[in-house]
């Protein structure tokens, strides 16, 4: 019953937050569109109110469908079947989440206004190695590092079952046989995530920064400020999760070599601290960002200025950013918070070719292992 | 710091950025050593083409305003240009003079074209000249 609740309840929470992100940027991302607060405020608030209704209706008929077959076949957790029944409505929630969002944004579309035609933008240089402390670079590559030495060096003494998972009081829950995959999945998911958080800290570097033309310099100070919070956000998120999955990859050896099992309390500690703080860091940072592109908005009317030429870049109700014209690998979302990719980038296919690592990796250290 | 473009103005984007960059030059704000963006930021950041700046840098490295350093990017190399030496004092008279025609043709009174001509002036020279 307990699942079936939380079921619901994350339900809930897909559809809040599914309402939400049409109107989180206001009038200049309303749908993905730039479109003039009287429209928003007069069609499209009936707009966003059919949105709405639609959504949730739709979310929760899939829901209840899910349940009722799931209930009707009795899958449990303990037979461990709900799983299936659940991922299957999830999919399907957001495939019906992406059909409404569509047709709503196909309705706001032809209300769109132009960009702008006078724009600014600053002369002042942004560049990788302006945010770049060796020391700092030195101690992360030395945590990512870590495990791999430890490993490595206690790989002959671990057990011909390793633990894999590991339940709230640290006590290992799962085992699989010692294989290189199962020992060094986490560091190497670990070594991964490192360069994933340096490519999303180099997007926000080299995000584009477009001025309005009329209290430029104020609005830029603004700009910077949160771009900055972000950057450091990156650093943060790299620092913190090198340590939790160094934590979780040495725990391995902790947990199996008698010799360092005073290391295991440690480690856990160590595991919650990070998760706290992560979460912690992320409400902060959401907090400051939301602040920040408030006082963008009382200056130029919204948290980002776009010209003509990235308005005409925009797909898929404002999801989707392709346009081979732009010289911008990555830019400002237009529905959210953060920045997403140019896909008519030249550049992207590096990019993609780096997150599809990271998937094979997860193939090759969990399924194939 | 910053530089501005117009779209609907009638000349071209790379002369509006040549000019705006000259503007910074002469006032002061951008002074010699001082680099500009790479490139691709200040064309991101314009949302124009790659090659509109690239032309616009490599004009004003004509003029003997830049100095671009192939790694290093654009830097500010002079705060006058060569043109004083090849094109006399005549020729810039008439650019001027044209400026102001086109003002007083356009029906502004005498009064606020001396008002927009001292408030350049003072913002390329500073107020104490």
């Amino acid at each position: 019953m307990q699942l079936y609740v939380m079921w619901f309840v994350e339900t809930l929470l897909l559809a809040g937050m599914l309402s939400w992100l049409p109107v989180m940027r206001g009038a200049a991302g309303f749908f993905g569109v730039n479109v003039s607060p009287d429209y928003l405020a007069q069609t499209g608030r009936v707009l966003l109110r059919a949105y709405r209704r639609r959504l949730l209706i739709t979310l929760l008929a899939l829901t209840a469908v899910g349940m009722g077959l799931a209930w009707a076949t009795s899958t449990t957790w303990q037979n461990g079947r709900l799983m299936t029944p659940f991922g299957v409505t999830m999919t399907l929630n957001l495939l019906a989440a992406a059909i409404v969002y569509r047709q709503a944004a196909r309705a706001a579309r032809p209300h769109a206004i132009a960009g702008a035609t006078r724009v600014a933008a600053s002369m002042r240089t942004r560049r990788l190695r302006d945010f770049t402390f060796p020391g700092y670079e030195a101690l992360l590559v030395a945590l990512t590092l870590a495990p791999f030495a430890v490993l490595w060096f206690y790989y002959d003494l671990l057990p011909p079952r390793v633990p894999t998972h590991y339940d709230f009081a640290g006590r290992p829950d799962a085992w699989r046989g010692k294989t290189w995959q199962t020992v060094f999945a986490t560091p190497l998911i670990s070594l991964w995530m490192q360069g994933l958080l340096l490519i999303a800290k180099y997007s926000f570097i080299g995000m584009r920064i477009t001025l309005p033309v009329d209290r430029s310099e104020e609005y830029r100070a603004l700009k910077e400020q949160a771009l900055g919070l972000w950057i450091r956000g990156a650093d943060g998120a790299r620092a913190l999760l090198g340590l939790m999955l160094s934590a979780l990859a040495m725990n391995v050896a902790f947990s199996s070599v008698p010799a360092l099992s005073a290391w295991r309390p440690v480690a856990m500690v160590t595991v919650w601290f990070v998760t706290i703080a992560l979460i912690a860091g992320l409400a902060w940072a959401l907090w400051q960002t939301l602040r920040l592109n408030a006082q963008m908005e009382q200056i130029a009317g919204a948290a980002f200025v776009t010209s003509a030429m990235e308005e005409r870049g925009w797909r898929a109700g404002g999801l989707i950013y392709y346009n081979p014209a732009d010289p911008a690998l990555f830019v400002e979302k237009r529905i959210g918070l953060g920045a997403t990719v140019n896909f008519g980038h030249k550049s992207v296919w590096w990019l993609l070719a780096y997150m599809a690592l990271g998937l094979a990796l997860s193939f090759i250290f969990t399924i194939a292992a | 710091m910053h530089i501005s473009v117009d779209t609907n103005d009638r000349r071209p984007i790379y002369e509006q950025v040549m000019d705006e960059i000259r503007n910074l030059i002469a006032r002061g704000e951008l002074r010699e050593g001082a680099a500009l963006p790479p490139v691709r930021q200040l064309a991101a950041d314009l949302g124009v083409n790659l090659n509109t700046i690239a032309t616009a840098y490599r004009e004003l490295q004509a003029e003997g305003l830049l100095t671009i350093r192939h790694g290093s990017g654009a830097v500010v190399a002079a705060r006058t240009t060569r043109e004083t030496g090849e094109v006399s004092a005549d020729e810039l008279r008439r650019t001027l003079r044209g400026a102001l025609t086109r003002m007083a043709l356009a029906g502004m009174p005498r009064a606020v074209i001396l008002s927009a001509v001292t408030e350049e002036l003072r913002a390329l020279f500073g107020r104490g000249r």
